[in-house]
C-alpha cells in the first residue's frame, strides 16, 4: 500500500457524520435504527426521548439519532438540528390517515435555518405490508417535487425484511461525502 | 478475476460486521462499567453539579454579549453552540440513570439556552449582514442543485385508490378472516355501535373514530395504531399499541413491548382474556412471543413522573374483568341497538 493511500484511509477513518432520523411516531426509526446495526427488534418500545448510535460504515463515523415522534415530542426535535449532515424523514408508508401530518411535519424541518445544509434522505417504510404506499406515490403525496432546497431521494424500504435499506444509507453518505469531504 | 473479487469484498464485509459488533459489545461493557462508577459517584448528584455548571456559564456568556465586530460576534455564538452541543452530549449520556422528570427539566432547560442564544444571535447580527465563510457557503450553494433520484419507480404499479378495510359503519357486527386478515395492514373508520371481529394474524392494526365499539381481535405481529376513539372495548395482542386523543376505553391487552397513550383519558387496562379457537395458533403465526405480556407498563406520554401514577389510565380490578366474553358480547349487542 503505497503512503498516500494509507493517508487517505487515515484521514477517512476521522471522516465523521450526523445524520439525524425523524418522522411521526409508529414510523420505524428505530426499528431501522437496530436494523441497520444488526439488533433485534421484536422488543422496541415507542421512544419516550432518543437513542444514539456510533457505527462504522463504508469508511466513515455515522452518529445516527433517533428521537421519538410521539407528538409530545416534537417540540423537542429542534435540540438536535446543529450541525447535521443528513436528515432521514421515516414515513410509516402504510399510515393513510396522517399523511397530511407528515407533510406538515417535513415541511417545517425544510424551513429549518440549521438543517438548511443537510441531505434529506426519504424513507417509504413498511413495503412488506400490502397497503403501503411506493416511494412514488409517498414522494407524490409530500410533493417532493417542489423541494429545491436540498438534495433529496426517496426509497421504499422495509425495516422489519431489511429490504433496500442499506441501499438507500449509502446514498445519503454518498451524497454528504461528495458534499462535505470532497472540499477538504 | 471476479470471483475473487466478490471474495475479497465479502471478506471485507464480514470483517466490517465483526468489527462492528466487537464494537457493540465494547460498548455495552463501556457503558455497564461507567454506570457502575457513575453509581459509585453518586452519579445524579455529580450530574446535576456539573449540569448547573455548563449552564450557568453559558447563560452568563450570553448575558454579558454585546454589540461588536460580526465576526467577533459569529466566533462567539460558534463557541456558544459548541458548548451548547457538548452539554446536550452530556446531558444525553447521562440519562441511562435520570428519571423521566429529570431528563425533561434538563431537556428544557437546554431547549431555553437555545432558544436564547438564537433570539440574542438575531438581536446582535440581524439576518441581512449574514457574513458566511467557506464551509456554510459551499453547503448551502451547493444545496441549490435538487437531485431527484426515485429508486422503485420501475417497479411501480398504478395503485388503485385506497381503501379502509372498513369504514362508516352503524350498528352491524362484522367479521374478517383468514386472507383478508393474514399479513395485511388492516384500517378501520368511523365506526358507530359495531362488534368488529378479527381472526387470524394481522401485520398491523389502525384505527381511527370508533365510537361505542367492541373490537375482538387475535394477533397484530407488530404495531397498533388507534387515535380519537370513544367508549370502546379492545381485545387483542401485539407488539406496541399507540393510542392517541382516546376517552374511555377498556383495552384487554397481550403486548410484547409497551404501550403507550398520548392525549387519553379514562382509559383502563387489562391483561387480554379473550380468546378463540386458533387463537395460540395465529399468536404463534404472528411471532409474538406468548410469555410475555407487559400490559401493567403503560407509558403515558403526557405524564413523565415516575413516582405517581398517571391520572390518565388504569389497571381494571381482578374481579371486574370481563372472564365470560360471549356472554358479555351477547349483552353488548343488545344494549348497543345492533342487528345481527
Ligand atoms: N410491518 C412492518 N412494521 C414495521 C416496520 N418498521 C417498523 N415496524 C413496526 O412499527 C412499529 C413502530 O416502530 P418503531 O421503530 O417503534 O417506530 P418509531 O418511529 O421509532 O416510533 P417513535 O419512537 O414513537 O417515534 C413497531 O411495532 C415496529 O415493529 C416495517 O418495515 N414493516
Ligand atoms: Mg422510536
Amino acid at each position: 500500500m503505497g503512503f498516500l493511500t494509507v493517508l487517505k484511509k487515515m484521514r477517512q477513518k476521522e471522516k465523521e457524520m450526523r445524520i439525524l432520523l425523524l418522522g411521526l411516531d409508529n414510523a420505524g426509526k428505530t426499528t431501522i435504527l437496530k436494523r441497520f446495526n444488526g439488533e433485534p427488534i421484536d422488543t422496541i418500545s415507542p421512544t419516550l426521548g432518543f437513542n444514539i448510535k456510533t457505527l462504522e460504515h463504508r469508511g466513515y463515523t455515522l452518529n445516527l439519532w433517533d428521537v421519538g415522534g410521539q407528538k409530545s415530542l416534537r417540540s423537542y426535535w429542534r435540540n438536535y438540528f446543529e450541525s447535521t449532515d443528513g436528515l432521514v424523514w421515516v414515513v410509516d408508508a402504510a399510515d393513510r390517515m396522517r399523511l397530511d401530518a407528515c407533510k406538515e411535519e417535513l415541511n417545517i424541518l425544510l424551513q429549518e435555518e440549521r438543517l438548511a445544509g443537510a441531505t434529506l434522505l426519504v424513507l417509504a417504510n413498511k413495503q412488506d405490508l400490502p397497503g403501503a404506499l411506493s416511494a412514488q406515490e409517498i414522494k407524490d403525496v409530500l410533493e417532493l417535487d417542489k423541494i429545491t432546497t436540498h438534495h433529496w431521494s426517496v426509497v421504499g424500504v422495509s425495516a422489519v425484511t431489511g429490504d433496500k435499506l442499506l441501499n438507500a444509507i449509502d446514498w445519503l453518505i454518498g451524497d454528504i461525502a461528495k458534499r462535505i469531504f470532497t472540499l477538504d | 478475476m471476479e470471483s475473487e473479487d466478490a471474495g475479497v469484498v465479502k471478506n471485507a464485509r464480514f470483517e466490517q460486521m465483526a468489527k462492528r459488533d466487537r464494537e457493540r459489545k465494547q460498548v455495552i461493557e463501556k457503558n455497564q462499567r461507567e454506570r457502575q462508577n457513575k453509581s459509585e459517584h453518586e452519579g445524579i448528584d455529580y450530574f446535576e453539579s456539573m449540569f448547573d455548571k455548563k449552564v450557568c456559564d453559558v447563560e452568563n456568556r450570553l448575558n454579558s454579549m454585546q454589540p461588536s465586530d460580526i465576526s467577533q460576534l459569529q466566533e462567539q455564538f460558534t463557541s456558544i453552540a459548541k458548548d451548547l452541543q457538548e452539554l446536550q452530549k452530556y446531558f444525553t449520556s447521562s440519562t441511562i440513570f435520570l428519571n423521566d422528570h429529570k431528563i425533561k427539566t434538563c431537556q428544557n432547560v437546554i431547549n431555553q439556552l437555545l432558544l436564547k442564544s438564537d433570539e440574542t444571535k438575531s438581536r446582535l447580527m440581524p439576518k441581512k449582514k449574514f457574513g458566511f465563510k467557506n464551509k456554510s457557503v459551499a453547503k448551502s450553494s451547493k444545496a441549490d442543485v435538487a437531485v431527484l433520484k426515485v429508486d422503485d419507480i420501475s417497479k411501480e404499479s398504478s395503485k388503485k385508490e385506497f381503501q379502509w378495510t372498513d369504514s362508516n359503519k352503524r350498528c352491524e357486527v362484522l367479521k374478517f378472516s383468514d386472507e383478508k386478515v393474514n399479513n395485511q395492514d388492516l384500517t378501520f373508520k368511523e365506526m358507530e355501535n359495531c362488534v368488529i371481529y378479527i381472526f387470524g394474524h394481522s401485520g398491523s392494526l389502525q384505527m381511527s373514530k370508533l365510537k361505542n365499539c367492541l373490537i375482538l381481535c387475535g394477533a397484530v405481529s407488530r404495531s397498533v395504531f388507534a387515535d380519537n376513539c370513544e367508549n370502546c372495548v379492545f381485545a387483542f395482542a401485539c407488539q406496541q399499541l399507540r393510542l392517541h386523543s382516546s376517552q374511555m376505553c377498556n383495552i384487554y391487552i397481550h403486548v410484547t413491548s409497551r404501550a403507550i397513550i398520548e392525549d387519553c383519558k379514562y382509559i383502563n387496562f387489562a391483561p387480554n382474556t379473550y380468546k378463540y379457537e386458533n387463537y395460540n395458533e395465529d399468536i404463534k403465526k404472528s411471532g409474538l412471543d406468548l410469555n410475555v405480556n407487559n400490559w401493567e407498563d403503560v407509558g403515558d406520554f403526557n405524564w413523565l413522573s415516575t413516582d405517581k401514577q398517571s391520572p390518565h389510565w388504569n389497571k381494571i380490578k381482578e374481579d371486574e374483568r370481563i372472564t365470560d366474553w360471549s356472554d358479555f358480547i351477547e349483552n353488548f349487542i343488545k344494549t348497543h341497538e345492533i342487528c345481527t
